[in-house]
C-alpha cells in the first residue's frame, strides 16, 4: 500500500470511504459519488499532494472530496434528493387475499395453503378495514399489489377492493396505483378486461423455457408454464394493442411484467432465461437471487446455491444481456439498472430492498388474510414460521400511528440503517446498498446480522464491483446510464394518476 | 510501524500477534478483526491502554506460510482502518451538517408544523407533572412520610 495514514492532510481530504478494485481505488462518499484513484494518486490525494490543476484533483473537487472545496447547496440537494423516500409514510401496501394457492413452488415463501382451505381466504369485512387503513396512511402515493397464496383463487375480494378502492379515492385523491402479482392461471377473459379497465397493472413468475419453468413451479396435474404463458401472451396482446391504438392518452399503462427467481436449476441456464423473456416482448428481466425464507430456507440444500454460484449466473446472464444491447436492442435487467440508476443519478429508485433503512414499516406493508399488518410481506412470511415478531396490529384494532410507532418497526428500522451497522459504516457501497433485518433472522436468527458471513452481503457486494469494473468500460457505461435513466423514469411513472 | 512478532500454532491452526495500542487504537482493531470473521475465528485480549494479543485461529485447515499471510491482511485491513477512521473523525462535524440540513429541509410540510405543534405542547413541561424538578430528596423524603403515614 502507497498511503501512509499518519500522513493524511486534513485540511484537503474530505470524507470518503473506499475499497480496492483491480489496481485502482474506488472512492464513494455520503451523496453517492464516486471516483477511481490509481495507487499513485490515492496516496497524493490522501497526503494533499494531488495537483490542483490533474484531472483527477479536478474530479475530486467537483464530487466533493476535497475538503475545502465542497460545496455545500449540492451535496445537501443530492443527499436530499437520495434519502427524500424515507419521510413520505408507506406506499407499497402488500394485500394478501388468500393463502391458497394451486401451485407448489418448490421455492415458496408464502406459507401457502391447499386449494380447498377457503378459512384461509380475506372476508369482505376485512378486505374493506385494510383499505380504509391504507388510505389512512399519509403518503399520496399508494400502490396496492395483490398477493397471495394465489389472489385470483380469491376473485371477489381482488374486484372488491379495486372498485372499493378507486370509489375511496375520488374523495382522497391519492396517486393510486393498482397491481397484481398473479400465477395467470386462472384468469379468464372477464377478469383481464377488468384488470385492463381499470388499470391494474398485472405481473406474474416466469422462471425460463418451459422445462425450468415447471421444474421451479409445479401445478399438479397440469402443465405450469403452458398455464401462465397463455394468459401472459393475451395479456401482452392487449398491451400492444393499447399501444398501437394510442388508447392510453394521458394515462399510464403498465406493461404486464414478470419475475424470475433463479433456483440450483436455473444456474446452468442464464442465456435461455434470458432469451424467455425475448421471445415475450418483455424489455426487461430481473433475475432475482432466491431467498432463504419458507420452503426455500428448509430446502436449501436441495435447491439453494453459494453465493459464487449464483454470481457466475448472474455476470453469464448480464454479459449476454449487454451484447443485446449493444446490436440496438433495449433491454434491460433490473437489479443492474436499480443499481445504476442509484450511482449514476441523483435521484433514488425507491427499491425497498436496497434503502437504508429498508422499507419495512416506512416504506410498505402488508396485510395478511385476516386483518394482521405485518413490516413487509417477509415479515409475513416469518409469522408462519412461528415468529410473530414482525406483526405491527391488525386493521381492526389499531390505527396508523399506533403501527407506525410499534417497538417492532423501530428495530427494523435501526437493525437496516447501514451506517449504524458494523461491516456496512466503512463500506464503500454504503450510499447504494441496504440490509433486510428479516434475511438475516431467517439465516442467524438475529436481525443484526455478521455482514461478512452474509449471503446477501457477498451478493451485493459482488454486484457492485462487477457494476463498477462495469462503468469504467465505456460502451457498457454507455448502456448502463440509459438503464439508469430508464429506472428514474419508471419509479416516477409508477404513480401517475389512474382514472376514476 | 513494525512488523509484529508473530508465534504460529500449526496444531491449533491458530497465529497470535501482539499489537502497541499506541500504535493500533482498539476500534481500529475490531474493524480489522470483523472484516475476517467469515475465514478466522478472532480472539483477542490484553489491556486497550496498552497492547492487544491478537489469535487468529482458522476455520479450515491452513498451514505455516496461510497463517503468516493471514496476519499479513489483517495488518493491511489495519492500516485501511487507521486510515477511515482518521477521516471519518476529521469530517464528522461536515457530514453531520450534511445530513442535518438535508433530513430536515427534506421533511414533509405537515410532519414540520405537527413537530412545531408538538414543541408548542410542551410548554407543559413547566407544571412539571413528573416531578422531574424535584430534588430527589425531596421526592423520596416525601415518599417516605406518606409510606410511613399509611403503616400508622
Amino acid at each position: 500500500m502507497k498511503f501512509n495514514p499518519d500522513k493524511i492532510d486534513h485540511s484537503t481530504v474530505g470524507f470518503f470511504r473506499y475499497r480496492k478494485l483491480g489496481k485502482e481505488y474506488l472512492l464513494t462518499n455520503d451523496a453517492g459519488e464516486y471516483a477511481f484513484l490509481d495507487e499513485n494518486n490515492f496516496g497524493k490525494f490522501i497526503e494533499g499532494k494531488i495537483s490542483s490543476k490533474s484531472a483527477s484533483y479536478k474530479e475530486l473537487a467537483k464530487k466533493n472530496f476535497i475538503r475545502d472545496k465542497i460545496n455545500f447547496d449540492k451535496y445537501i440537494e443530492k443527499y436530499q434528493k437520495k434519502h427524500q423516500n424515507l419521510f413520505g409514510g408507506p406506499s407499497l401496501h402488500i394485500v394478501v387475499v388468500t393463502l391458497r394457492c394451486n401451485y407448489s413452488c418448490v421455492y415458496c415463501q408464502a406459507s401457502a395453503k391447499g386449494v380447498t382451505s377457503s378459512q384461509f381466504d380475506m372476508s369482505l369485512g376485512t378486505a374493506k378495514q385494510v383499505v380504509d387503513f391504507i388510505f389512512s396512511t399519509p403518503n399520496n402515493n399508494v400502490a396496492i399489489e395483490f398477493q397471495g397464496g394465489e389472489p385470483l383463487l380469491n376473485w371477489p375480494i381482488v374486484k372488491f377492493i379495486v372498485e372499493y378502492a378507486k370509489e375511496k379515492n375520488k374523495i382522497e385523491k391519492k396517486s393510486l396505483e393498482l397491481r397484481l402479482v398473479s400465477n395467470f392461471s386462472l384468469m379468464d377473459k372477464e377478469k383481464l378486461r377488468f384488470f385492463f379497465r381499470n388499470h391494474v397493472a398485472l405481473c406474474t413468475s416466469l422462471d425460463g423455457p418451459e422445462a425450468i419453468h415447471n421444474r421451479n413451479r409445479p401445478l399438479p396435474r397440469k402443465n405450469s408454464y403452458e398455464e401462465t404463458t397463455k394468459w401472459l401472451k393475451q395479456a401482452m396482446d392487449e398491451y400492444r394493442r393499447i399501444e398501437r391504438k394510442k388508447i392510453r392518452g394521458k394515462y399510464y399503462f403498465f406493461q404486464p411484467g414478470a419475475l424470475v427467481t433463479v433456483s440450483r436449476f436455473s444456474l446452468e441456464h442464464p442465456k435461455e432465461i434470458v432469451d424467455e423473456y425475448l421471445k415475450w416482448g418483455f424489455d426487461t428481466i430481473f433475475l432475482r437471487p432466491l431467498s432463504p425464507l419458507g420452503t426455500a430456507g428448509k430446502a436449501w440444500s436441495k435447491m439453494g446455491y453459494k453465493p459464487q454460484e449464483y454470481l457466475d449466473f448472474y455476470k453469464k446472464a448480464l454479459d449476454y444481456i449487454l451484447e443485446i444491447n449493444q446490436s440496438g436492442k433495449r433491454f434491460y435487467e433490473r437489479t443492474a439498472s436499480i443499481v445504476v440508476s442509484k450511482i449514476l443519478t441523483d435521484d433514488d429508485p425507491n427499491y425497498l430492498e436496497l434503502r437504508s433503512p429498508c422499507g419495512a414499516g416506512i416504506g410498505q406493508l402488508a396485510y395478511d388474510f385476516n386483518g394482521d399488518i405485518y413490516t413487509c410481506d417477509e415479515g409475513r412470511m416469518m409469522g408462519y414460521s412461528g415468529q410473530e415478531m414482525f406483526r405491527l396490529g391488525t386493521v381492526a384494532q389499531n390505527v396508523y400511528s399506533e403501527i407506525i410507532d410499534s417497538p417492532a418497526l423501530k428495530s427494523m428500522c435501526v437493525a437496516s440503517e447501514t451506517s449504524c451497522q458494523a461491516g456496512c459504516s466503512h463500506c464503500v457501497y454504503q450510499p447504494y446498498c441496504g440490509i433486510c433485518p428479516i434475511h438475516n433472522f431467517a439465516e442467524t436468527g438475529n436481525v443484526f446480522c455478521q455482514q461478512p458471513n452474509s449471503l446477501r452481503c457477498i451478493i451485493n457486494k459482488s454486484i457492485f464491483d462487477l457494476i463498477f469494473s462495469y462503468l469504467k468500460d465505456k460502451k457498457k457505461k454507455k448502456i448502463l446510464e440509459k438503464w439508469a435513466k430508464k429506472e428514474i423514469e419508471c419509479s416516477k411513472k409508477n404513480y401517475q394518476k389512474i382514472p376514476d | 510501524m513494525q512488523n509484529p512478532k508473530s508465534k504460529i500454532n500449526i496444531k491449533e491452526n491458530q497465529i497470535v500477534f501482539r499489537l502497541n495500542s499506541k500504535n493500533y487504537p482498539l476500534e481500529a482493531i475490531l474493524n480489522a478483526a470483523y472484516v475476517f470473521i467469515d475465514r478466522v475465528y478472532v480472539h483477542l485480549d490484553g489491556d486497550p491502554e496498552k497492547e492487544i494479543l491478537i489469535s487468529l485461529k482458522g476455520k479450515e485447515r491452513l498451514d505455516k506460510k496461510q497463517l503468516e499471510a493471514l496476519k499479513g491482511e489483517f495488518l493491511n485491513e489495519l492500516l485501511n482502518y487507521l486510515l477511515r477512521i482518521e477521516v471519518a473523525k476529521n469530517n464528522q462535524k461536515i457530514r453531520e451538517y450534511i445530513v442535518a440540513a438535508s433530513l430536515v429541509s427534506s421533511l414533509p410540510s405537515n410532519v414540520i408544523a405537527q413537530s412545531s405543534r408538538s414543541e408548542e405542547e410542551t410548554v407543559d413541561w413547566r407544571e412539571d407533572p413528573l416531578e422531574i424538578a424535584v430534588p430527589w430528596e425531596e421526592k423520596h423524603a416525601k415518599k417516605a412520610k406518606e409510606k410511613q403515614k399509611k403503616n400508622k
